[in-house]
Parts: structure tokens; C-alpha cells; sequence
């Protein structure tokens, strides 16, 4: 009873500090609970002090009213004081035992240890994702303290980090995790419950199968479609698949053909290949294209090849052949990646039409599929017939901008080297003859510039950087070309002159031979005539001189040379295959290096530091 | 032969980035060269740092209780990374060749020696340390001062409560936070936290009426604040030593920092204690304007829990080191124990490790509290004093765990009474529970803390740890 009378003279004072205590004076509120407290003060000397405290707190009306604050002040310290010793901490009603599933996991690890992951799981920002990372490699998830939090980083909105929590680090708990993850499985919630199904799934085995399946009957869209894909491969939910595969609702059915994909039962293939025929066609071609069937692929393809005969009929019309288009990309996406005997009749007949499909019909997604498939089959006799394409596919484009790119990437692989040669040459020399602002001169350059694409590759990368203290690492500029056993196998031999005829820096070098002493002297020349390491040239020089295998000496003293030489300077830094060159020189050179040190800046500096370093 | 482990080390690292960037310079090899002296006393290398001539930090265990680090570096951080990198070299067996201490090393090592015996000079002749001279005028001034400003501070609290709280608008705001600054000059920087908690609850965007609800405990606390604080300083302005009150938290309150020389004084020392860390936590106070570390300690020969309390305000934080969890016995030569009630705050300058064993843990067990009834008394009896500890720790025997049909905890004690178990730090510990094994839900000891929610009148406990026959099993940290 005291108590409530507690409770009620804190909501009143609670009333007075939010409305002022200006008007406590004579508030009848406080008037009605007087009484009570004076009643309850003969016995109790606290209530007694109360009751004076709230007759104070009436009366100030009576004096000054500045004084109403200090009397409110007063009851509710007093009050505060009483409240805190009434505080009830037992448990009402009858106790049960608890029941838990232990995770026999340690809490070692310090709080220093703990705090950044525990960080990085329960704020927001960036740079969290790495944290987390590292702590999972580390083990530190092995302590019970992080385990909620990990639950809980299914959660997170970034999603990287509630996929990692979803794909390793919950299911490294195994199936210890299981038990948790259903007692706050709620099937009507969203992603999160989702997520936690799929670890379930994971990490629970056949024994929450069912689980699974009531979530994928009852459990809100997101989590019954998780629910329905999670079931795919599980034969005694065969039925429950094919059924919810025509349910009303798009998500639902899309989740099932995945499903029915995954399992690629015989029945699930005949669904899936009925729903293609239907309004789902679209919804369902994903699906398809993951089903490993034989049996859909066997069906796929013939209804691929009946629909590829009926193009007789479309030739005319160009809606009618529109339509049948946006029909043949679907098959060709549903069958890319499978293979079948039937299906290799079907592009071989492609390849034998090849003309039909890659000109007339400009079906030039068919056709090049159908050159890639036939790739694959060892036959002399296909083989023939994919140049033959090839060949027509030189006629076709000839003219066009396309011959000195696309085709030329297309047919490269197909053609025999001196084919190759044969058919482009005159691009260059034709090129080469022409005035710089005509087409054949910019031709000669777009082909020269799609050769240098297949053979030399340029990009950032890390990169030890050996002459630092601590070899600390650093991005560096990288040149890589093509090994020059590959290029002698793969590429006539008669590009490399003219290359040079050009003057292209690059191909040269790629191109360069130990039986073709005319590329060294151009290559020993542009170094001459080019020496700045600080420009990309000089690299790209010295690369093409060992590969046209200049004696070492030569070699050395004409790198040495173009250090010497006066316009050298401004060099940052050099660059690894230079570098790596210089690296070997011998001590002879050491007085002649130093001499020209002051010339290098930066990390350049350092690098010749070390060079002068290791050769003592 | 320098004994060291690799905790030991981590115990020395200013904060936790401090332990990786150590690791790191080992394991990428930043070490250039690893020496120890020939009297196997010292250890130093030299590590590549970011500058031409790479650094020389060294670690002298010349006298193996308090090794003395050093290094080249110009890091403020204190050991820094690469003093913590030669240790970590040296505990992971890392080839430490014999050598002679680098001149530079010498010179230092010898001034530091002068030094201390210049100290053990002093102290052998007998020259104790003078008293200190206080300024009594000096003293006096700011008793009046921090009277003055406690005036102010009712004045304030008197005007805001007079208007109420449904009509604060941000110029008032505005008016605590000037107040808050005030509360600087008048000495009361016990004054200024409160009234910053105010200022944080008021403008909070919480719900509303539960601000008013925590709004009006702290007036409360700031009222009671007030009247002692006024009380106390007539006093000792009565006093003519004007001595301070060693008996309760007062002079913390009006933001007075005791010094260990005053506690000595004050006859605050124990010689010769054992302390066993039994949970930790560190956290932002904003009101503080501070980091707080915080250990919980049980006293091993009485059962007492005391608490350790760092500092660390937000400027300075980079440069302090962060406290951690300390997993083994802290023998304290001399533990200083502050004014307080339940788990007093204490302080010692220098202590050695030992391992615990599992007597230590049954010794741990027997100090737990019984009889809930008789723990929960001790309780209230703080929690009715305004300016006490809110939320009071203690060591409970819990004969189980149960539950009931809203699914709520609780624990039993052997006569069948119970208390209920709920979240009342930021961290999260009771959801840990239902992770734990059976042996680890009965017949075991909890330190827990106590805390008193004033809306439902419920009095909660939050589990911090559990000690179980064989270990320590840390809920929080």
C-alpha cells in the first residue's frame, strides 16, 4: 500500500518539475495525497517527514516564491532516497528451470583484444568490414562473448558484413549455433530471418528440415522464398516444389524454379521446361540456365533447332524476325555453358549455315556461339569449316572499321599465323605508304594498336620494393609482354619488319629476336636517342634488347651510357624491368653509377643506392 | 635471463593498435638487429623506421620489477611500438645476439642509476618527506569560492525549476552549458559533470518522458549535492588545519583529486595486498568529458571488491595508455584505498604478478554474499544516499539459474530467494547465459552489479562474471 502511495506522490513531484513549481501552491493533488502520508507518518518517522515536506511544498504560496523550488527539491530528494530502498528484485510467481544449449566456447581474450571487433559490430561507419575480417581469421569469433554479435551482424546494413557473419562465421560454429539461431527465428520477419535460415540450413542438416519447410509455407515472402530455394535437392519436398512452382505470387515461383533447377529431378526439368513454354518464360530462363538436366537440355535444344528451321518463314518479315530473335537469345543464354551431342548437331548446322545466320539474319550472337562451342570439338574436318567462317567473316567486314579490331581479335585465334600475316599485311604496308591524315595510314595504326593489345599488357600493381628499408611495398607502373617462345610460335615471323617500318617502340620490342640484328641496332639506336629512364621508352628498349639478345656487355654499357647521358634527369623512379637490369651490372661500373647519382631524385636515389650497395 | 611473456608485453602496449603495430614490425622484418648485453640484462636492436638512420629502442631490466624502455623514436606514445617490437621479438625466441650496450645506452643507463642513488641516499638519511605546507589563506579563498559557486548553481537549479521542464527551450540550454563553464572557475569540477549530465539529459531526443523522469533523479542528485557540499565547507572552513574528510566521497564530489601522499596521511594504505581482477570495462563519459577504465578487484584477504578507476580525457586519451583486462594475481606491495563505501576506489604504483591458482578461486568463492536478503539490504542502505554509488558490485553465490513464463532470469540463492536478472550496463552479459553449460548455471559465484530502476521500482542485478571451481569466466571483459 505504502508503496503505490510512493509511487503516486513521484508521478505528482514528476508533474511539478515538468509544469514549474510555481504551481505547487495549494495543488489539489498533492492536498488529496496529505492526508495519507500524515496517517502513515505516526508510525513511520519518513512519511512523517514526507508529509511535512508536501506541506511545505502546498503552503509556499504563503511566503516568497522562490522558495517553491527549494521545497520541491527537498520532497523529492527525500522521495528519491525512500523509492531506491522499496526497489523489488524477486521474481513474481513461480520460477522455472532454464533451459540452455551450451557453445563450450572460452572468454579469454582481453578487452583491448575484444573491443575493436565488438566495435566495429555494433556502430556504424567505415572501415568496419576489414576489422571484422581480421578477427575471424584470427579466431577471436572462438570467444562466447562475440557470439550474439556475430547473430546479430546478419543485421547489418552493410551487406558484405551480414553475408560474411551468414557464410563463415556463424557456420564455424557448427551445429552448435542451430539451437540459437530458432529461438529467435521468426519466420514473419525479413532479411535478417532470412539470413538466419540460410545459416540454419547450413549448419542444422537434415534435422531442421522441417523447420525450413514450415518457414517456406508460412513465413513472410522474403523468408519463404530463401525457405523454398533452401529445399532444392530434398526429395521428399518434390510435390511441395512442383506446387508452389505455379503459386500466385511471381517472387514465390521464381524461388521454386531455382529450387527445382538446383535438384534436377526429372520431374523438375519437365516443370521447368513447361513453365518456359508459358507467360514465365522470362522468370524461368535463369533457372534454366542452371538446370544440369540432360533431359531439359535434350528438350531445350530441340525446340532450339525447330525454332531456328522456322527462320525460313521470318526472312521477309521483320517484326516476325524481331520476335523470333528475342525467342533465340532466351535459348542461347538457357543453353549457354551445357553441352550435348544434339546440341553440337544443332551449331554445326549454324556454323554450315554460317552465312544465313551471321549476314543475312545479323543473328551474330548465334553464330559466334556456335564457333565457340564447335572450338571445343577435336575434329580436322569442323576445324576447316571454322576457318572457312572465319574467312568469310574477312570478306564480310573488309571494308568496315571492324576489320582491323573485332575480326581481327575474332580470327587471330583460328587462322594459322601465316594466313594471318598474309591477310593484314597489306594494311600495313598500304599504311605505310599513305599520307598520315589518310584512312589507310589511321587503319595501319588502329591494327598496330589492336596487336599491341594482345601482346603487351601495362598495369599498377604491388610491387617489393627491395631497396627500401623493411622492403616495404609500393604500386609500380608494370610492362608485361608476351613470352617470345609464344610470340615465335603464334606470330609470323615478318610482322617484326614491319614494325620497325612503322617505328613502333613496343611491338619491336615484343617482337624482337636474336636472328634479327636490324631490331637491335633500331632498339639500341632509340636508346640513344631516348635515354630518359623518366620516360616510359627506356624501359620498353631494354626489354626488347635482351629479348633480341644483345650481349650482355653491349647491353650494359649502353644502358650505362643513357644514365651518363645529360638529358637524363628528373627520374623518380625506375622502373622493375630496368631496375632489375641495372641490378647486374658489375662493380667495374660502380665509379661511373656514382658519378651519375646526384642526376636521380627520390626513390630513383635509393634504387642506385642499392644497386652501388650490392655490387661491392 | 630476462623473463618475459607475451601478455606481459601486451599489459605494457598503450592501447590495443600499439600490440599490432609491434607484431607487425617483427613479422615484416623492420628488425634490423636484435642484441642483448652480455650480462644478459638489456635488450636492443635497431628497427627501420619511416626516416634514413632507423631507430634504437631498448628495454633494461636492471631492476626486473620496473624495466626501464627506451627508444630513438620521436613517438609520444609510451613504450612505444618499437620498444614493444623488440620485446615481442625477444618472447617469440627471436635470435637475440650478445653484445656491448651502445655507448649512448651507457651514458643513460648510468645518469638513471645516479638518480636512484641519490634517492636511496635521501631516503637513508633520513629525510623524510616534508610535510607539505598548505596555504591556508590560499585554501581559504577557495573555500569561499566554492561555496560561492555552489550558490550559483542553486540559483540556477531553483530558476529551472521553478519555469519546469515542459518549457526548457535551447536559450536555456544554452544558459546550463555557460554554467557548466562557470562551474570551472568557482573549483567545482564536480559541479560542472553533474550539471553536464543535466545539460546531456535535457537535451537529449529520447522520449520525452523519460527524460523528465531521469531529469528530476538528477536534480535530486545535484540538490543533494548542494546541501553536503555547503555543509562540508562551512565546516572545514570552522577547521583551522581545514583538513580534508577522508571518511566519505564529499571531496571527490567538489572535485578534489586525492593524491597518494593524502591517503597515506589519512592512514589509507594497506601493506602487502593480493588482488584478483574479477572483470573490466572501459567506456565513454560524456558528462566526464573522459574515458573510463574501470577494474573490479576482489581484496584476496578480506573479500572486499574495490575498483580501479582511469581517467582518461578526451584530449589526452591518444597518448594514455588504455587499461585492460589483467588475468592474473596483482601482488600490491602498497594498495591506497579512497574515501567510499562499497567498492572503493584504489591505487597502487607498483605491484608483481602471480598466476592463479585454483585456491585462489575456491578462496574466491567463499567471500560470496549468502543470503540475498542480507545482500540486498546492503545494498539499499547505499543506494539511499544520494551522492553514492548507484550501482553498488557484489560477489553473489547463486545455488542456480532459473527462469519464469515471460522468459526472464533470475538467480536463487540456497534459501530459494531470488533476483532477477537484466542488462543495466550498455554491454549486453544475461543473453550470454543461455550459451554457458550446466556446471556454470548452478552452485557457482557471481560478481554482479546492482542498479534501481526507478519507473518499474525494480531493483536488477547484471552477472559481470561467474567463478566456477576451475576458472573465471568473464562475461563482460
Amino acid at each position: 500500500m505504502s508503496n503505490t502511495l510512493l509511487m503516486e506522490l513521484n508521478e505528482e513531484i514528476r508533474r511539478l518539475y515538468i509544469a514549474g513549481s510555481d504551481l505547487a501552491a495549494g495543488d489539489y493533488r498533492l492536498k488529496r495525497l496529505l492526508p495519507s502520508f500524515q496517517q502513515l507518518g505516526e508510525r513511520a518517522p519518513v512519511f512523517k517527514k514526507l508529509g511535512e515536506g508536501i506541506h511545505a511544498l502546498i503552503e509556499t504560496g504563503n511566503c516568497s516564491g522562490a522558495d517553491s523550488a527549494l521545497q520541491l527539491q527537498d520532497v523529492n530528494l527525500l522521495l528519491q532516497s525512500v523509492l531506491r530502498t522499496q526497489g523489488k528484485g524477486a521474481a513474481e510467481g513461480e520460477t522455472l528451470p532454464i533451459r540452455t544449449e551450451p557453445l563450450l566456447l572460452q572468454t579469454r581474450l582481453s578487452y583491448r583484444k575484444l573491443s575493436a571487433v565488438r566495435a566495429a559490430l555494433t556502430t556504424r561507419g567505415g572501415g568496419r568490414y576489414e576489422v571484422i575480417q581480421d578477427a575471424y581469421r584470427e579466431g577471436l569469433f572462438q570467444d562466447l562473448r562475440l557470439v550474439p554479435l556475430a547473430i546479430g551482424a546478419l543485421n547489418d546494413p552493410y551487406a558484405e558484413i551480414a553475408e560474411l557473419a551468414m557464410n563463415e562465421i556463424l557456420p564455424s560454429y557448427g551445429g552448435t549455433i542451430v539451437p540459437h539461431l530458432l529461438n529467435s527465428f521468426q519466420p514473419e520477419g525479413g532479411k535478417l530471418e532470412s539470413r538466419k535460415l540460410t545459416v540454419i540450413a547450413k549448419s542444422g542438416g537434415d534435422d531442421v528440415l522441417n523447420v525450413i519447410y514450415k518457414a517456406a509455407v508460412s513465413g513472410s515472402d522474403e523468408v519463404r522464398t530463401t525457405a523454398i530455394r533452401l529445399l532444392g535437392g530434398h526429395l521428399e519436398y518434390e510435390q511441395a516444389l512442383l506446387d508452389w512452382s505455379r503459386d500466385k505470387k511471381k517472387g514465390i515461383r521464381e524461388a521454386a524454379y531455382e529450387a527445382l533447377a538446383d535438384s534436377g529431378w526429372n520431374s523438375a526439368a519437365g516443370r521447368l521446361y513447361e513453365a518456359s513454354l508459358g507467360k514465365d518464360s522470362d522468370l524461368v530462363n535463369p533457372s534454366l540456365a542452371r538446370c544440369h538436366s540432360v533431359l531439359l537440355t535434350e528438350k531445350l535444344t530441340e525446340d532450339f533447332s525447330s525454332l531456328l528451321k522456322s527462320q525460313q518463314e521470318a526472312l521477309g518479315d521483320k517484326q516476325q524476325r524481331d520476335e523470333l530473335w528475342t525467342q533465340v537469345k532466351r535459348y542461347l543464354w538457357s543453353l549457354h555453358h551445357k553441352e550435348s551431342p544434339e546440341l553440337e548437331a544443332l551449331y554445326l548446322d549454324v556454323l554450315r549455315h554460317y552465312d544465313l545466320y551471321m549476314f543475312k539474319l545479323d543473328w551474330v550472337f548465334v553464330a559466334n556461339e556456335a564457333m565457340n562451342y564447335m572450338k571445343k570439338v577435336d575434329s580436322e574436318e569442323i576445324r576447316r569449316l571454322i576457318e572457312a567462317c572465319a574467312e568469310l567473316d574477312l570478306i564480310h567486314y573488309a571494308k568496315s572499321s571492324s576489320y582491323t579490331r573485332e575480326t581481327f581479335i575474332k580470327v587471330r585465334p583460328i587462322l594459322s599465323a601465316k594466313r594471318l600475316y598474309e591477310e593484314y599485311v597489306k594494311v600495313l604496308v598500304e599504311g605505310a605508304n599513305a599520307s598520315a591524315l589518310s584512312n589507310s595510314s589511321k587503319n595501319g595504326k588502329r591494327l598496330l594498336e589492336t596487336i599491341e593489345d594482345q601482346v603487351v599488357s601495362r598495369n599498377y600493381r604491388a610491387y617489393t620494393q627491395v631497396w627500401a628499408y623493411g622492403e616495404k611495398t609500393g604500386y609500380n607502373y608494370h610492362v608485361k609482354m608476351l613470352p617470345q617462345e609464344e610470340i615465335a610460335a603464334s606470330w609470323d615471323s615478318r610482322w617484326l619488319d614491319h614494325f620497325i617500318e612503322w617505328d613502333h617502340l613496343a611491338l619491336v620490342s615484343a617482337f624482337a629476336r636474336p636472328d634479327h640484328p636490324q631490331a637491335a641496332s633500331y632498339l639500341l639506336g632509340k636508346l640513344q636517342t631516348s635515354p630518359e629512364f623518366r620516360n616510359r621508352f627506356a624501359n620498353l628498349t631494354v626489354m626488347g634488347l635482351v629479348r633480341a639478345g644483345v650481349k650482355e656487355d653491349v647491353l650494359q654499357e649502353a644502358i650505362v651510357r643513357a644514365m651518363e647521358d645529360e638529358r637524363n634527369t628528373e627520374c623518380t623512379e625506375i622502373e622493375p624491368y630496368l631496375f632489375e637490369q641495372l641490378c647486374r651490372l658489375p662493380a667495374s661500373y660502380a665509379e661511373r653509377i656514382s658519378a651519375v647519382l646526384p642526376k636521380f631524385k627520390a626513390n630513383a636515389e635509393e634504387q642506385i643506392e642499392y644497386i652501388l650497395k650490392n655490387m661491392r | 635471463m630476462i623473463e618475459i611473456t607475451e601478455v606481459w608485453v601486451d599489459s605494457l602496449a598503450p592501447n590495443s593498435a600499439a600490440i599490432k603495430n609491434g607484431h607487425d614490425l617483427v613479422k615484416k622484418g623492420k628488425f634490423v638487429e636484435l642484441h642483448q648485453s652480455e650480462d644478459q640484462q638489456v635488450l636492443f636492436g635497431s628497427c627501420a623506421g619511416s626516416g634514413k638512420t632507423p631507430y634504437m629502442p631498448s628495454a633494461d631490466f636492471v631492476h626486473p620489477d620496473k624495466p626501464v624502455m627506451r627508444c630513438t623514436c620521436p613517438s609520444r606514445q609510451f613504450p612505444c611500438k618499437h620498444v614493444l617490437g623488440l620485446l615481442y621479438a625477444y618472447v617469440e625466441g627471436k635470435l637475440f645476439t650478445s653484445s656491448a650496450v651502445p655507448d649512448e645506452l651507457v651514458s643513460k643507463r648510468e645518469k638513471a642509476e645516479k638518480r636512484e642513488e641519490k634517492k636511496a641516499k635521501e631516503i637513508s638519511e633520513g629525510a623524510v618527506a616534508k610535510p607539505k605546507k598548505v596555504n591556508k589563506s590560499a585554501l581559504k579563498k577557495k573555500i569561499m569560492a566554492q561555496l560561492e559557486g555552489l550558490e550559483v548553481l542553486e540559483k540556477l537549479t531553483h530558476s529551472l525549476i521553478r519555469r519546469g521542464l515542459g518549457s526548457l527551450d535551447t536559450k536555456e540550454l544554452k544558459v546550463i552549458q555557460d554554467h557548466v563553464k562557470q562551474m570551472g572557475s568557482y573549483y567545482l569540477s564536480g559541479a560542472q559533470i553533474q550539471l553536464r549530465k543535466l545539460y546531456l539529459i535535457l537535451s537529449s531526443d529520447g522520449d520525452a518522458e523519460n527524460t523528465y523522469t531521469v531529469a528530476a533523479e538528477q536534480f535530486a542528485i545535484i540538490h543533494a549535492f548542494i546541501k553536503k557540499g555547503r555543509t562540508h565547507l562551512n565546516q572545514k572552513l570552522e577547521d583551522s588545519e581545514l583538513a580534508l574528510d577522508h571518511e566519505s566521497t564529499i571531496e571527490e564530489w567538489l572535485g578534489h583529486a586525492w593524491q597518494l601522499s593524502e591517503l597515506k596521511e589519512a592512514g589509507l594504505v594497506i601493506s602487502q595486498a593480493e588482488l584478483i581482477q574479477l572483470s573490466f570495462i572501459s567506456y565513454d563519459d560524456v558528462s566526464r568529458q573522459e574515458f573510463v577504465d574501470v577494474g573490479y578487484w576482489i581484496q584476496m584477504d578480506n573479500g572486499e571488491i574495490h575498483c580501479t578507476v582511469q581517467y582518461r580525457p578526451y584530449k589526452a586519451a591518444k597518448l594514455m595508455r588504455e587499461e585492460d583486462s589483467f588475468f592474473e594475481v596483482a601482488v600490491v606491495p602498497e594498495l591506497y584505498l579512497y574515501p567510499g563505501d562499497m567498492n572503493r576506489r584504489v591505487r597502487y604504483e607498483s605491484f608483481a604478478a602471480r598466476s592463479v591458482e585454483d585456491q585462489d578461486l575456491s578462496q574466491i568463492r567463499e567471500y560470496a554474499a549468502v543470503s540475498y536478503a542480507d545482500a540486498v539490504k546492503k545494498v539499499k542502505n547505499q543506494l539511499k544516499n544520494p551522492l553514492g554509488d548507484p550501482t553498488p558490485i557484489m560477489l553473489l553465490h547463486v545455488d542456480k539459474i532459473c527462469t519464469n513464463e515471460d522468459d526472464r532470469l533470475f538467480i536463487t540463492d540456497s534459501q530459494g530467494e531470488t533476483l532477477e536478472l537484466q542488462d543495466i550496463m550498455e554491454d549486453s552479459t544475461v543473453s550470454l547465459l543461455r550459451y554457458l553449460s550446466e556446471e556454470n548455471l548452478s552452485d557457482v559465484v557471481m560478481l554482479v552489479v546492482f542498479g534501481h530502476q526507478s519507473q518499474s521500482g525494480r531493483l536488477r542485478v547484471q552477472p559481470l562474471s561467474i567463478v566456477n571451481r576451475k576458472e573465471i569466466i568473464r562475461l563482460l571483459y
